[in-house]
C-alpha cells in the first residue's frame, strides 16, 4: 500500500512537471512580443531591447525553461497584459469566488447523484426516467445555464441572474466565502443573499456531474446488489436501508469515485461557461477575459493552476479507491 | 469575437426586466442604495476602471481611463475652455507666442500650491519640462522634444524656446497629456534616484497642483483621491473620489445598476438604447477617430484597395452600429478637428464591379472588442456583400505594434480609434499619418503626403495650415490606405444627482471630476 | 460470437437476415437516433443548398421576430437565424466526427500495437497513454489554441491530440480479451502469422466495441468543440459556429430569446442524438 501510494506520487510529480514544460512551449510559441506588451506601444526599440535581455528572451530555450520553471516555484506566474498585476494575485483576488462556486456544486452534485442513483437502482428499467438522464447529459452547459436564467429568473423571478452579492459592502474577510462570512460576521442576511446568488449558478454546474456520477453510481449499485452478501444480509434481518447505506453505497463508490475525478475536468471547462454566463467573479470568467483579450500569461497560469489541481485530485481520488478497496493498489 | 457582449447580457436582462416585469428576484432590482443624494454624507464619488492604469507618472503614460485622475491631480500650464478647443490659461495667467512660433513666454499664476505645501515658481515649470527634455524615450517625451531652451526670467514668468516653428506648442500644452508642473517632491535626489529620474517615485506618488490629492495607490484594486486644501482655484464639491479596478465590464454595469458606483465610462454602444431609468447618458464629441487601416503592402492594386474601400461605406450603416451615437466621417480628422468643405466621399462599388479581391482578415485590438466588434461585424458582411470573403481577428494590442515591422505578414484591414494629443490638426497626422510614426501601424508611406503635412506644421497661417493637413490626409484617403470612418461620441453613464459634468473634445472618456456637482 | 457464415450462395441472404435481426433488437429511441443521425449528416454535408439565405449577408432588419420568412428571426446585423444554424451544423458535426475519427485512428494503433507486440513497447506506449489520460486534456487544448490562435483547423488538432489516450486503453484491453480466448490461442499455437491473427481474429473482435465507444463519445466531442467555440476558440467571426452564436447573442436573452436558444438547442439535438443512436448501435452489436 505504501509502495501504491508512493509511486502514485511521485507520478504526480513527473505529470506536473510536463504539464509546466507543454505551458512554458506554448509561451514560447506566440508571435506577439512580451518585452513590448510589458514597455507600451511607443517605447523606442533601444528600451524594447534592453527588456527582452531583461526578461531572459535571448537565452537558448532549455535555460528559459528552467527559469521559468524557477519563477514558477516562487509563485510567479507573469504579468497580466490586461489589469498590468502579477497574474498571481490576479489569481488570489479571483480564487476565493470559483471556490465557493465549486463547493456549492460538489455537494449539489453528490447529493444530487446519490438521489439519482438510488430512485432509480430502487426502481429499476424506467425508460422515461434513464431517458430525461441522457437528455440531462446531452445539453451543453450553457443551453442549461440560458435555461435556468430564463425560466427561475426572467420568468419566474425566484432567484438573481448574476454576481455573488446585492449588498453594497459585503464583509471581505475572514475565509472570503461569503456564505460563511456573513454568519462569522453575524450578518446572516449576507450570506442569505450569497446562497440566493449561488443558487442557478452552482445547480447548473452541478447537473452534467451528478448525471454521470449517477449513472456509474446506480450501475454499480445494480451490480453490487446482486452480489452475494447482499442477500446475505438480507437473510440476516437487515432492513433494505441498512443494507443500503452499510454495504451497498461503500462498495459501489469506487466506480463512483473515479467517475469523480474524470468529471472534475470537465468542471473546470464547465466553470469557465458557467461564471461567464452568471458573472461570477471567479477564476473562470478570469480566464474568459483573458482569452478574449489574448492575455497569454494570465490564459497559461490559470490553466496551469487547474490543471495542477486536477493532477493532484487525480491522485488523491487513486489513494482514496486504494484505501476503499485494497485489491486496486495491487494492479 | 463578442466574448465581452456576454457580459452585457446580464446588464441588459436587468435592465428589460426591471423596466418590464419588474420580476428582478431579490437584491439584483434598480437603485440598490440610491436613497440620499449622490456621493453620500462624505461626498465621494466612486467609479470604476476597467483596465488598471499602467501609469501615473504624467511624463510617462497613455492612460486613456486614468486621464479623469490625472488631471485632477496635475496641470499644465494652459487648457481648452470647457466643451471647445478654444485654448485659455490654467497656470499660466497669460502668455506670448513670436511670430514665427519658435518662442513663448508664459506669466504664472502666483500663489499656487504643491501638494507638498511649497509654492510654484518658474524653477518648477523649468524643472518638470526638463524632465521630458532630458528624457526623450518617456512615453510622451516628444512632446518637448524640440526644446532649444527654457528661461526663467523671473519667478512668475518662463519663456521656452524651440528649434524649429510649432504652430502647434500651445495647443501640445492643453493636451491631457502634456506637460504638467510637476512639485519639488519628484525631484529629491532619493526619489530622482540616478537614472532612474523618479520614474519608479512617480508611479506610485504625485505632487502635483491639482484639486485632488491621491490618497490611496493600491495597484490592482483601487485609487482614492481626496480634496487638496491649500487649491488655488475654486474648491471642488466632491470631496473625492474613489476609484476600483473591475476587469469585467459587466461587473461595472451591474454594479452601476446596483447603485454601488456612480459613473461609468465605456458602456456598451448597443446597449446604449437601452439603459435603464434612472441612470442617465452622457455623451460628447470628442477629437478621436475611428478609422479603418488598409495594408497597402498586401493589397498592392490601388482598384482593390478602392473597391474595399467602396464596400466599407459608412455612410448606410455606422449610425445604426453605434445606436446613433455615431456619424459617418467627414474626412480622416474628427470633425470637432478639421471639417473639410465638402465632405469626403469613397467611390461607388458599381465601378469596381469587376475587381477580383482576395480573401482578407479585418483586425481589431483585444482592448477594443466592445468598441470595435459590431462594426467589425457589419464591415465583414458589407464585404461579403461586395463578394469579397472576410473574417474577424482578435489581436491582442501589443501585436498591433509590432504589424509595422511586418506589414506583409499583417492583417489587410485593421479598425482602430485615434485620440489625438490635441486640437492641433497635425497631432493626428504626425501619429498615424505621416511615415514611419508609431501608430502607423501598416506602413503606409507617402512622400508627398508628408511634404503637405511638414509645409502645414510650419506655416503660420491657421487657415492653409487646416488645407495642407486636409489635402495631406485626403492623398492617404484616396490611395485607400487610411479610410475615415466615424465621428464616435464618446459616452459616459452615470446615476441621477449628478450635474456639470464638463467635457472636452480633447478629453476621451471622462469629465472634469473638479467641476461636477449634485443637482438639487 | 457466431460462427462466420460459410458458403457464398447463402451470404446475401444470410447477412440481410442477420441485419434485419440486428434492427429487431433496438427500441424506437435508438431508431430515432440512427436516423437522425444520418439526417445531420446529410444536412450538413449539403448545407450550401439547403440554406434559404446566405448565412453571411444582412437579408433583413435587425432582431426580427421568428416569422415564416425567417423562422428563427434575424440577428444583430439582419443575417437570417435559421441560415445561419444550418450552416452552423457542419461547423460542430464534422469536426467531432473528425476529432473521433484521429482519436481511434492513433489511440487505436497504439493500443493494438501494444495489445499485440506486449513487452517492452506495451509498457512504454502505455505509459505515453497514462502520461496523456492525467494530464488535464481540455484546459491543456484551451491553453494550446490560445497560443496558437483559433481557428476550426486548430481546434480539431489540439482535441485530438488528447482524445486519443481513450482509445488506446480500450483497443489495447480488447486486444488482451480477444488474445486470451481459446481459438485465438489455438490459432496462435497453429503457429498462424501475427498479420492473420490481426486481420481475422484480431480486428473482427475489436472493432464493434470501438465503433459503440466512438459512437456515443461523438456526443461528448460535440459539447467539447461547441465549448470551444463559445469561448470563441473557433473559426473566427463571421463563421456561424453554434456555440459562439450562443455566447455572442446572451445579451439578447430576454428581448430576443430565440438568438441564444436556437444554437444551444441545435448542439443539444445533435449531441442527443449522437447518444442516442451510440445506444442503437450497442444493442445492435448485443444481439449479433
Amino acid at each position: 500500500m505504501i509502495r501504491f501510494i508512493t509511486w502514485r506520487l511521485v507520478g504526480m510529480v513527473v505529470v506536473i512537471l510536463s504539464m509546466t514544460f507543454i505551458v512554458f512551449l506554448l509561451r514560447s510559441v506566440v508571435p506577439s512580443d512580451p518585452a513590448r506588451a510589458a514597455l507600451g506601444s511607443s517605447a523606442p526599440l533601444a528600451a524594447v531591447r534592453a527588456e527582452r535581455v531583461a526578461l531572459g528572451l535571448n537565452h537558448p530555450l532549455w535555460q528559459q525553461y528552467r527559469h521559468y520553471l524557477g519563477q514558477l516555484l516562487h509563485g510567479n506566474l507573469g504579468l497580466s497584459v490586461t489589469t498590468l498585476n502579477p497574474v498571481r494575485s490576479d489569481i488570489a483576488t479571483a480564487l476565493p469566488a470559483s471556490l465557493e462556486l465549486l463547493l456549492a456544486a460538489a455537494i449539489l452534485a453528490i447529493v444530487m447523484a446519490v438521489v439519482l442513483a438510488t430512485v432509480q437502482g430502487l426502481l429499476r428499467g424506467t425508460s422515461v426516467f434513464s431517458h430525461a438522464m441522457v437528455a440531462a447529459g446531452s445539453a451543453p452547459i450553457f443551453l442549461t445555464g440560458l435555461l435556468m436564467t430564463y425560466i427561475f429568473w426572467f420568468r419566474l423571478g425566484w432567484f438573481p441572474s448574476s454576481g455573488r452579492t446585492s449588498i453594497a459592502d459585503p464583509p471581505t474577510g475572514p475565509t472570503k466565502l461569503l456564505v460563511i462570512d456573513g454568519l462569522l460576521h453575524g450578518r446572516p442576511g449576507v450570506t442569505v443573499n450569497a446562497l440566493e446568488h449561488l443558487a442557478l449558478p452552482a445547480l447548473t454546474l452541478a447537473l452534467p456531474m451528478s448525471v454521470a456520477i449517477g449513472r456509474t453510481l446506480r450501475s454499480s449499485i445494480v451490480g453490487v446488489l446482486r452480489q452475494d452478501y447482499i442477500r446475505t444480509a438480507r437473510s440476516k434481518g437487515l432492513t433494505e436501508f441498512k443494507i443500503l447505506v452499510r454495504h451497498v453505497l461503500r462498495n459501489a463508490s469506487t466506480a463512483a469515485i473515479s467517475m469523480t475525478g474524470l468529471q472534475i475536468g470537465l468542471l473546470f471547462a464547465n466553470l469557465i461557461i458557467v461564471e461567464q454566463i452568471f458573472g461570477w467573479p471567479g477564476l473562470g470568467l478570469y480566464l474568459s477575459e483573458a482569452l478574449s483579450r489574448s492575455d497569454l500569461n494570465a490564459t497559461l497560469g490559470v490553466a496551469l493552476l487547474f490543471g495542477i489541481t486536477y493532477i493532484v485530485i487525480n491522485a488523491l481520488v487513486d489513494v482514496l479507491q486504494a484505501v476503499a478497496d485494497p485489491r486496486v493498489s495491487l494492479e | 469575437m463578442r466574448t465581452r457582449k456576454v457580459f452585457v447580457a446580464i446588464a441588459v436582462a436587468l435592465t428589460a426586466i426591471a423596466t418590464s416585469c419588474g420580476s428582478s428576484g431579490s437584491g439584483s432590482g434598480g437603485g440598490g442604495s440610491s436613497g440620499g443624494s449622490v456621493g453620500g454624507a462624505d461626498k465621494v464619488l466612486r467609479t470604476a476602471f476597467n483596465e488598471d492604469v499602467g501609469n501615473i507618472d504624467p511624463d510617462n503614460n497613455f492612460e486613456v481611463e486614468g486621464l479623469g485622475m490625472i488631471e485632477a491631480m496635475y496641470q499644465g500650464l494652459l487648457q481648452y475652455a470647457p466643451g471647445t478647443n478654444h485654448i485659455e490659461g490654467l497656470l499660466a495667467k497669460s502668455w506670448t507666442a513670436s511670430a514665427d512660433a519658435k518662442t513663448f513666454t508664459f506669466q504664472l499664476r502666483t500663489g499656487v500650491k504643491f501638494h507638498d505645501g511649497s509654492t510654484m515658481t518658474s524653477a518648477n515649470v523649468k524643472q518638470s519640462f526638463e524632465r521630458r527634455v532630458h528624457n526623450q524615450d518617456f512615453f510622451t517625451g516628444y512632446f518637448l522634444g524640440d526644446v532649444k531652451s527654457i528661461q526663467t526670467p523671473s519667478p512668475s514668468t518662463i519663456t521656452v524656446t524651440l528649434n524649429h516653428s510649432n504652430y502647434g506648442f500651445l495647443d501640445s500644452l492643453c493636451s491631457p497629456w502634456g506637460p504638467k508642473v510637476i512639485g519639488p517632491q519628484a525631484f529629491t535626489p532619493a526619489h530622482v534616484d540616478g537614472k532612474d529620474a523618479s520614474k519608479t517615485w512617480l508611479s506610485k506618488h504625485e505632487d502635483g497642483t491639482g484639486p485632488y490629492v491621491l490618497t490611496t495607490y493600491d495597484r490592482g484594486n483601487e485609487y482614492s483621491l481626496r480634496r487638496f486644501a491649500d487649491y488655488w482655484g475654486p474648491k471642488p464639491y466632491f470631496n473625492g473620489y474613489d476609484i476600483k479596478i473591475i476587469p469585467s465590464l459587466e461587473q461595472e454595469i451591474l454594479q452601476l445598476r446596483a447603485g454601488q458606483l456612480d459613473f461609468v465610462d465605456q458602456y456598451p454602444f448597443q446597449q446604449l438604447g437601452q439603459v435603464p431609468a434612472p441612470l442617465k447618458v452622457l455623451s460628447w464629441n470628442t477629437l478621436g477617430m475611428e478609422l479603418a487601416i488598409v495594408n497597402t503592402h498586401r493589397i498592392t492594386n490601388q482598384a482593390e484597395r478602392q473597391k474595399i474601400a467602396a464596400a466599407i461605406n459608412p455612410q448606410s450603416w455606422i449610425s445604426q452600429a453605434y445606436s446613433g451615437y455615431a456619424t459617418p466621417a467627414l474626412s480622416n480628422y474628427a470633425k470637432t478637428m478639421l471639417t473639410p468643405t465638402t465632405p469626403w466621399t469613397y467611390p461607388q462599388l458599381s465601378s469596381f464591379k469587376s475587381v477580383h479581391v482576395p480573401a482578407l482578415t479585418v483586425a481589431y485590438a483585444s482592448d477594443d472588442i466592445s468598441l470595435q466588434s459590431q462594426a467589425a461585424d457589419e464591415i465583414i458582411a458589407k464585404l461579403q456583400a461586395a463578394g469579397i470573403s472576410a473574417s474577424a481577428r482578435v489581436m491582442p494590442t501589443a501585436q498591433f505594434d509590432n504589424t509595422a515591422q511586418a506589414p506583409a505578414k499583417a492583417p489587410d484591414i485593421m479598425l482602430v480609434h485615434f485620440y489625438p494629443d490635441d486640437a492641433f490638426p497635425g497631432s493626428l497626422a504626425y501619429l498615424v499619418f505621416q511615415c514611419g510614426t508609431p501608430l502607423n501601424y501598416l506602413g503606409y508611406c507617402n512622400k508627398q503626403a508628408d511634404t503637405l503635412f511638414n509645409a502645414g506644421f510650419t506655416n503660420p497661417s491657421a487657415a492653409g495650415r487646416s488645407q495642407q493637413f486636409l489635402q495631406g490626409a485626403k492623398l492617404g484617403f484616396d490611395a485607400g490606405s487610411f479610410l475615415g470612418l466615424a465621428d464616435l461620441k464618446d459616452v459616459i453613464v452615470y446615476r441621477p444627482g449628478l450635474a456639470n459634468l464638463v467635457t472636452y473634445p480633447v478629453l476621451p472618456w471622462n469629465f472634469n471630476y473638479a467641476l461636477a456637482t449634485a443637482s438639487s | 460470437m457466431q460462427a462466420a457464415p460459410v458458403g457464398p450462395s447463402a451470404r446475401s441472404g444470410w447477412r440481410a437476415a442477420r441485419w434485419r435481426g440486428q434492427l429487431r433488437g433496438t427500441t424506437w429511441s435508438d431508431k430515432i437516433g440512427l436516423a437522425g443521425v444520418l439526417l445531420v449528416t446529410i444536412v450538413a454535408l449539403f448545407s450550401s443548398f439547403l440554406v434559404p439565405h446566405n448565412p453571411l449577408i444582412p437579408v433583413a432588419s435587425p432582431f426580427q421576430h421568428p416569422t415564416g420568412a425567417h423562422p428563427l428571426g434575424t440577428d444583430n446585423i439582419g443575417r437570417d437565424e435559421f441560415s445561419r444554424v444550418i450552416a452552423g451544423l457542419r461547423l460542430t458535426w464534422f469536426p467531432a466526427l473528425a476529432v473521433v475519427a484521429i482519436g481511434v485512428a492513433i489511440g487505436g494503433t497504439i493500443g493494438l500495437l501494444s495489445g499485440v507486440y506486449g513487452g517492452w513497447l506495451d509498457r512504454i506506449l502505455q505509459r505515453l497513454t497514462d502520461l496523456f489520460l492525467v494530464i488535464p486534456s481540455v484546459l491543456i487544448a484551451i491553453a494550446v489554441i490560445a497560443a496558437i490562435g483559433p481557428g476550426v483547423g486548430h481546434t480539431v488538432i489540439a482535441i485530438s491530440i488528447f482524445w486519443w489516450p481513450w482509445y488506446s486503453r480500450l483497443v489495447r484491453g480488447e486486444v488482451k480479451a480477444i488474445a486470451a480466448r481459446p481459438h485465438v490461442e489455438a490459432a496462435r499455437l497453429a503457429k498462424a502469422s501475427r498479420w492473420r491473427l490481426l486481420t481475422r481474429y484480431v480486428l473482427p473482435g475489436a472493432i464493434p466495441t470501438v465503433l459503440v465507444t466512438a459512437t456515443l463519445d461523438i456526443a461528448n466531442v460535440i459539447l467539447i468543440v461547441s465549448l470551444f467555440s463559445f469561448l470563441g476558440l473557433g473559426a473566427p467571426a463571421p463563421a456561424p459556429e453554434l456555440g459562439a452564436m450562443t455566447a455572442g447573442t446572451l445579451d439578447s436573452l430576454t428581448t430576443s430569446w430565440w438568438l441564444p436558444l436556437s444554437p444551444a438547442v441545435a448542439i443539444f439535438l445533435i449531441a442527443y442524438l449522437s447518444n442516442l443512436a451510440g445506444d442503437g448501435l450497442r444493442h445492435m452489436m448485443r444481439t449479433a
